[in-house]
């Protein structure tokens, strides 16, 4: 299997790598609350970020905001660049969505030639990252097969090859493991670990605690569109006298659903 | 503008059409069945009763002159297949009514016993009428009219009033022709008509009074309008506008198979996915006229209807196609930018295209519409666009209207992208 190399290209300082929440208040019309009250954090470089909250909670926001689908109210979304926020380059961020968002008409390599031809990757740029990712996630020998035969699995796979397709710096996973099997979970598991490994910053949401607990190196719990604790997941549990994430997370969002 | 995103765009637009066959069937094949059904359908109504070849039965009960003239001038006519006889011997009245009246011929004519009699005594009340105001008051003898022995015009029953007033002039003149020159000779001008001098100078008489020509103003070659002429163009813009349903469809697809998000997600702007579905859907549209106007045009004759004439201004037919093209593209990006689900836009697609064919002259011309909806008509522009390839191929004179119209598609093109531009910013 081949490994994620390191991205020469990306600093070497985690502080320069880190996405800047500042202030953002974002609120839909006809909504009495926003969606995002006012945040101010910043995700950690080159670390697997959890960003975590029951539904409703204003993380979808907060990612299309970071993503630069959708425009904050008030605030910035940048990265600190000798003292100064500066816009993120949508070049450089990779998101992962819930939805897969291939065509299902076409195989897995027109596809990843589609996006790849967006991102305007050269013809090697394109052949290699290919090659490098299929061959990871274990795809190789369904590149000329159409989305719409894929299992749920392969699917998933696929979302995240095309997502990463242009070897983003920033990348961002949303629910990536949810309704994938063991195996499929286990592969994702690593491919995160080892994105962090090369020096990218992760943003993680997951509804799964457990797993959040065991890959992220930060965790953001946020609810009501405010950011409600945030911490090394170890250190949150000790300073809160709790036995796992999920525990925490209860009591401090309370036991009422949601939706 | 990145040319790199256009290609890419390009080229899925063109994988995913040609592989969805029945999205080629609806935008070629099901046109070309609507231009071959509708071109045959309103063919008849198309064309001049002078130009049809009816069968006529010819019951001749009186046998005398007036059947033999009457009888010439019809089958000079070109226009009537005369049946006189069945197994040998003359049609009586009677056999010709149930002939008619079972609907096994349109149209038949009876010269009762008596016809020439008859005709002959009305003459002569003519030369008395005349004698007597030339104050020579030398009397005919002349009989009460006899109405049974008027000549009888049959119809089947379901035969059009258009049709019966065409035959029913065409014998009324021919009677006029007979009683006339009938009237010549008694008063002694040579009026025989066997004579061709004094056919030809009373056939003068009624001719060349009213010349009719097609006004046209550019190249005409003297062609008529046909129904060729009139659906091939109309039902090709027609085909050209449902391509509304293959974009709105692919742009409502993206929004709810979520790659709307992936594509929003790469860098450039959102124009060079616009345009690499613009691009892609111009060229398809190019190639759909061409297949439309050369196919209707070799089968259309096969069928027995005229051949569709190409012209001298094809290249600017190109041109048109392609703006309307432009036109029918923006219109479907922006009812996929605005509609949330694939059966609304589908919904609202379609019947709008065929609303505004309806109004716009490609069903029926839009003089025969009543007057406030006329004015309705101009502002389709599928009106514009049948326009255009009237200009091209119909008045063959492509002049100040032509740019008029092809400006109208390219304001009107615009305004839907800006609209599908809003309703993409609105979306987000």
């Amino acid at each position: 299997m081949n490994s994620i190399p390191a991205a020469d290209h990306i600093s070497n300082n985690p502080d320069a790598r880190g996405i800047t929440i500042h202030h953002v208040t974002k609120r839909y019309s006809g909504q009495p609350a926003a969606a995002v009250d006012n945040i101010n954090l910043t995700f950690e470089g080159g670390a697997i970020n959890g960003l975590l909250g029951p539904n409703g909670a204003g993380k979808t926001t907060l990612i299309l905001m970071i993503c630069g689908l959708m425009p904050p109210d008030k605030g910035q979304i940048g990265r600190m660049k000798n003292g100064i926020l500066q816009n993120l380059d949508k070049r450089k961020i990779g998101f992962v969505p819930q939805q897969d968002g291939l065509f299902g008409e076409l195989t897995l390599q027109e596809n990843l030639e589609y996006f790849g031809g967006l991102y305007c990757l050269s013809r090697k740029e394109l052949k290699t990252n290919i090659e490098r990712l299929s061959s990871y996630l274990q795809l190789s020998n369904h590149l000329g097969k159409k989305i719409k035969y894929f299992s749920g699995g392969m699917n998933r796979r696929a979302n995240i090859l095309a997502s990463l397709l242009h070897d983003p710096e920033d990348i961002i996973f949303d629910e990536p493991t949810a309704g994938v099997d063991v195996q499929s979970r286990a592969l994702i598991h690593r491919l995160i670990m080892d994105l962090k490994e090369a020096g990218k910053t992760i943003l993680y949401t997951s509804h799964l605690l457990a797993e959040a607990e065991e890959l992220c190196t930060e965790i953001y719990i946020i609810d009501h569109g405010k950011l409600i604790l945030s911490g090394k997941p170890k250190h949150l549990l000790r300073q809160h006298g709790k036995a796992g994430l999920d525990e925490l997370f209860l009591s401090l969002t309370g036991k009422q659903v949601r939706d | 503008m990145n040319f790199q995103r256009i290609k890419s765009t390009f080229r899925k637009e063109r994988i995913l059409l040609f592989r969805d066959m029945g999205g080629i069937a609806m935008l070629l094949v099901m046109p070309l069945l609507l231009i071959l059904t509708m071109a045959i359908v309103q063919d008849a109504p198309f064309r001049d009763y002078q130009d049809i070849h009816l069968k006529m039965i010819w019951a001749d009960e009186d046998g005398k002159p007036l059947g033999d003239s009457l009888k010439t001038m019809f089958r000079k006519s070109g226009r009537f297949d005369l049946l006189d006889s069945l197994q040998g011997r003359p049609i009586t009245g009677d056999e010709a009514r149930n002939l008619i009246g079972s609907g096994t011929y349109p149209i038949g004519v009876i010269v009762p016993k008596g016809s020439n009699a008859e005709m002959l005594n009305k003459t002569n009340k003519i030369i008395n009428k005349i004698g007597k105001a030339s104050g020579n008051p030398s009397i005919i003898p002349v009989r009460s009219d006899n109405d049974s022995a008027a000549v009888v015009l049959l119809f089947d029953p379901a035969a059009k009033a258009t049709l019966k007033m065409a035959v029913q002039n065409s014998l009324e003149k021919m009677l006029f022709k007979v009683q006339l020159d009938l009237l010549f000779k008694k008063i002694g001008l040579d009026g025989d008509s066997t004579n061709q001098d004094v056919e030809t100078e009373s056939g003068q008489l009624l001719a060349n009074q009213v010349r009719i020509e097609s006004a046209y103003s550019g190249q005409s070659n003297g062609i008529a309008i046909t129904s060729t002429q009139h659906n091939v163009p109309a039902w090709i813009v027609f085909a050209l506008f449902f391509l509304i349903i293959p974009i709105a469809g692919s742009y409502i697809k993206e929004k709810g198979e979520g790659s709307r998000i992936r594509i929003s997600m790469t860098p450039g702007s959102y124009i060079d996915i616009i345009l690499g579905k613009v691009f892609f859907y111009t060229l398809f549209a190019l190639f759909q006229f061409i297949f439309l106007f050369f196919v209707s045009g070799w089968v259309l004759p096969l069928a027995g209807l005229p051949a569709m004439p190409v012209g001298p201004y094809f290249w600017l037919a190109l041109i048109a196609s392609g703006v309307i093209a432009f036109a029918a593209i923006s219109w479907g990006l922006m009812i996929g930018s605005y509609f949330t689900t694939y059966h609304q836009a589908m919904m609202f697609g379609s019947i709008s295209v065929v609303l505004l064919s309806a109004l716009g002259g490609i069903w029926i011309p839009i003089e025969v519409l009543p007057a406030w909806l006329q004015h309705l008509a101009l502002l389709s522009p599928l009106q514009w666009s049948l326009s255009l390839f009237q200009e091209i191929f119909l008045r063959r004179n492509p002049g100040d209207d032509f740019f008029i119209n092809m400006g109208y598609l390219i304001t009107f093109g615009i305004i839907c992208l800006l609209g599908a531009s809003y309703f993409h910013r609105k979306e987000r």
